[in-house]
């Protein structure tokens, strides 16, 4: 679909504020998201650099003495808007951005596995099925009934809970209505300290609108991600400038 | 030409590598991969109509609300429930995978009696004959009582002369040494911690799933917009608690009790300094503070995956606690109406003489409760007998134990008496949401069966919901809240509140109004004696609700192994720094010995770790060997423990 398509609905463009101050690191966000998308717990082979996780958090540490010393950072796909990284070097034509949700939809049936989605993506915030998804025995009954597992060899990355999207436009459209309205992606619904808004970046009444001052990872790269941070700490907006925001490395010496 | 055996080979060899130089071989095998890739064994959802129900969270006593989402093949989505009193929408994160335990790989499908499977009726009546012959050497553990079957297990115990015990969890240490001084009954005292200016913990992992998680999520965000109330965390580690309070002050191993000391004024604050390893400075600015900056009130306990402090450390706590005027203040320690229609509260297992018992029933239903599998041990006699009701088979049995089928997260009816730290009593209850399987017993009905084997003339479970919901309204006390629409209503009509109730309500008491109490701290001991100083100490870490001795909610080896915001199990995490200084490297296997026991592990090196700290990941298989080594099963360990750690 391309971008001056006209529509019957405004188009929305969907996104997140993550308060920074607010995060616990508990990690409920993570479980919520890996539950809701029928993600399969993680074989014993793997680790983080090989495991499905839509979402991840981070670990920060203060390089200065100011302030709080840790923070916890949320991480997950940005929803670039600008150049979209994973759309422009995709050659299947896997990844597109909706202009009507604002969404970077990713389509498995059209992968091959490239990778060059997640090469290019500045976030790593895409994943890369190595082998096919399993469940224990009887414990595909647990699966969600609208979200279909993605099959080996393909990459996959969060979509703000597309399957949620698909059901407020279902309930939209029953009331005659075309726009799916706010809905509530399950990471947002699953943050015991309501560090995540989603809303609407279109709309000036909105919740994302009332967000107040808010800063994108890695800026400076122009792509414009939808999703945004906050926090009253300057060390954490000063390591969002300059990319610092990579996990807890592990150090390896001798 | 003549064709020679040479010249086929040589055609043969020719055509080999020919073939695989071109795309031929590659492209069947990228096809042939492609049109696997949608075979069956890709699982597909069953689809079907979706509702919503809510339930009750089973992996703790707290019981906080879920909503369960529901398709054809049963739950398949959890969420929490808004407006539940203790939940508070918020549930522990792996509540959210909690949902696959039916089916986890290690559940218990049939009873197990001296290592032999065999039928559930058969084990009962085993059971029913040893707790006869145990008599008043019989105990039953209770790990969240108040419940309506702990009045059924009340029964039977009295009936048989023998006792009902429950474990001291993490927020328990505090208040019921603040009990004992004030003289009052188990369960009787809470933290109003929603009026609090300020909360100190000492050792406590307030802001790590402490409590229930609503509530401190809750405080959190207040904390966030207002300010208030302001966290100062005293701790011998960096837990996650310290990482995010609003001060942290890192002691020295073992020197809990000068820092209290020196806060209640019975220890100047220059030795106090010398001794925690703190700042002159700090100390007497916390000292000021916690007397400036009211009301304020001081948490011990410790770490879950922990033993606590010392007992004579708490006891300080609690006289620095009244010293301050917490006790009995708005925003300080509260006292709480019981329970209304429960039994008398049981006593603490670790209170329970060593090897004093021939039987120890342990009803393991809840998944998420920390039971170290040394101290059970350690009660029983040397041939005693452990039954464990649990959903899931236990790293290691003995050959007497019993194994009891139970249900699991979601199955039978069940209901919760509410967090141990609540101001108030909560009450609610559920029927379950999944279908129970036909080899488990949900608690109710083991409890009712054993009843019958010893038979002990018992009321049925639902009898004693109605009678207790009966004994509720008739108190005339309290609301009742409903999850739909939050709506909250009085507990004055018992066909409405039963009808509430049925579809999850919750039932709130009134709080009491806070007035004077009085405690005992004369007594009080505040001599604080020089601790070692180890060069190196171990801590425990583990996502609270998926420690214990029953396997982790398969999910959460996304907050571990797989996203590494909690430490591994196996693994040592260590900073780079210390490796070096104990001429180790990643992935080295070794074997960490501390006092109490020894754990095995390979090394991660992590720059965020601290230096000179060993942190044991406890979460699922192998947990029960680190919480051995932590003392877990040790009143009064602590939260650390000097390690040695080598190659093994």
């Amino acid at each position: 679909m391309s971008a001056t398509q006209k529509t019957s609905r405004t188009p929305r463009r969907y996104g997140m504020v993550i308060d920074l101050d607010r995060c616990t690191g508990c990690g409920a966000c993570v479980i919520a998201c890996a539950a809701e998308n029928n993600v399969a717990p993680g074989a014993a082979r793997e680790n983080d650099r090989n495991s499905i996780s839509l979402l991840r958090v981070f670990t920060l540490n203060n390089p200065t003495a100011a302030g709080r010393r840790t923070a916890f950072l949320p991480m997950m796909c940005m929803q670039c808007e600008h150049e979209t990284p994973c759309v422009t070097v995709c050659p299947q034509q896997a990844v597109e951005l909706d202009v009507l949700s604002g969404i970077v939809e990713q389509m498995p049936q059209r992968c091959l596995g490239c990778r060059y989605c997640m090469t290019a993506c500045p976030y790593h915030a895409r994943s890369f099925n190595w082998g096919d998804p399993s469940w224990p025995a009887g414990m595909e009954a647990t699966l969600n009934p609208a979200v279909a597992p993605r099959m080996r060899g393909v990459v996959e990355k969060c979509d703000f809970c597309q399957s949620r999207l698909h059901a407020a436009q279902d309930a939209a459209a029953v009331n005659g209505s075309l726009d799916p309205g706010i809905y509530t992606p399950a990471c947002v619904e699953a943050c015991p300290t309501q560090a995540i808004t989603f809303g609407d970046w279109n709309d000036p009444e909105g919740a994302l609108a009332k967000s107040g001052e808010t800063f994108a990872w890695l800026e400076g790269l122009g792509t414009q991600p939808k999703v945004r941070y906050r926090s009253g700490q300057n060390w954490l907006h000063e390591m969002a400038e300059r990319g610092g925001a990579a996990p807890a490395k592990e150090e390896r010496h001798g | 030409m003549a064709i020679g055996r040479r010249e086929l080979l040589g055609l043969a060899g020719g055509a080999a590598v020919g073939g695989a130089l071109s795309p031929v071989p590659w492209k069947l095998l990228d096809d042939s991969a492609i049109w696997t890739q949608n075979w069956s064994w890709t699982p597909t959802p069953v689809r079907g109509p979706v509702t919503e129900k809510f339930g009750l969270c089973t992996l703790c006593a707290a019981g906080c609300g879920v909503k369960a989402r529901c398709g054809s093949a049963g739950v398949f989505g959890v969420a929490p429930a808004a407006e539940h009193a203790t939940g508070g929408g918020a549930l522990c994160p792996v509540v959210y995978g909690a949902h696959q335990l039916p089916y986890h790989p290690r559940r218990l499908r049939t009873a197990i009696v001296n290592g032999h499977a065999v039928e559930t009726k058969e084990a009962i009546a085993e059971v029913a004959r040893r707790l006869e012959a145990a008599g008043a050497k019989a105990a039953i553990l209770d790990e969240r009582p108040g419940r309506i079957v702990s009045a059924l297990y009340d029964r039977i115990a009295r009936a048989k002369g023998g006792t009902v015990v429950t474990l001291a969890q993490v927020e328990d240490r505090s208040l019921r040494t603040m009990e004992d001084l004030a003289g009052m009954g188990p369960g009787t005292l809470g933290y109003d911690f929603e009026h609090a200016a300020l909360i100190l913990s000492v050792g406590a992992p307030l802001l790590d799933s402490w409590g229930s998680t609503g509530r401190m999520s809750r405080l959190w965000s207040r904390r966030v917009e207002t300010g208030k109330p302001v966290f100062v965390h005293a701790g011998s580690h960096w837990s996650r608690t310290a990482q995010l309070a609003d001060r942290a002050l890192i002691l020295r191993p073992g020197s809990e009790a000068a820092l209290v000391a020196a806060l209640a004024g019975k220890l100047a604050i220059e030795p106090a300094a010398e001794i925690t390893g703190l700042s002159p400075a700090s100390l007497s600015d916390l000292a000021l503070r916690l007397r400036e900056q009211a009301p304020a009130l001081v948490v011990g306990g410790g770490e879950a995956a922990s033993s606590g402090l010392p007992e004579a450390t708490e006891r300080m706590i609690a006289a620095l606690n009244v010293a301050i005027g917490a006790l009995g203040r708005a925003g300080g320690i509260v006292m709480r109406r019981p329970l209304t229609g429960a039994p008398q509260p049981p006593q603490y297992l670790d209170r329970v003489p060593d090897h004093s018992l021939d039987l120890l029933v342990h009803e393991a239903s809840s998944a998420g409760i920390v039971a170290p599998e040394a101290l059970l041990r350690r009660k029983l006699a040397a041939k005693g007998t452990l039954v464990r009701l649990s959903a899931f088979l236990p790293e290691a049995f003995g050959p007497n134990d019993v194994l009891i089928p139970s249900t699991t997260f979601l199955e039978g009816a069940e209901d919760a008496r509410g967090a141990r730290d609540a101001a108030v009593e909560t009450w609610s209850y559920s029927d379950g949401l999944s279908s129970v399987p036909a080899s488990a017993l949900p608690p109710a009905e083991f409890a009712a069966q054993l009843a019958e084997a010893l038979q002990v003339k018992v009321e049925s479970y639902e009898e004693l919901r109605k009678a207790r919901a009966a004994a509720i309204v008739a108190a005339k006390r309290g609301h009742v809240y409903r999850h739909a629409g939050g709506e909250r209503a009085e507990a004055t009509d018992l066909e409405k509140f039963e009808a509430a109730m049925a579809e999850g309500a919750v039932w709130v008491d009134e709080p009491v109004e806070p007035g004077p109490l009085r405690a005992k701290i004369d007594a009080v001991d505040w001599s604080a004696g020089r601790p070692e100083q180890p060069s190196l100490i171990a801590v425990a870490s583990s996502p609270r609700g998926s420690l214990s001795v029953l396997p982790a909610v398969p999910l959460a080896s996304k907050l571990d192994r797989e996203t590494r915001l909690y430490a591994v199990p196996g693994e040592v995490r260590m900073n780079p720094r210390t490796a070096r200084e104990l001429n180790l490297r990643p992935g080295d296997s070794v074997l960490v010995s501390t006092p109490f026991g020894e754990t095995r592990g390979r090394v991660r090196c992590d720059a965020a770790a601290i230096p000179g700290q060993l942190e044991l990941g406890a979460c699922g298989d192998g947990s029960q060997l680190v919480l051995e080594a932590m003392g877990a099963a040790e009143p009064g360990a602590g939260p650390t423990q000097a390690a040695q750690i080598r190659r093994s």
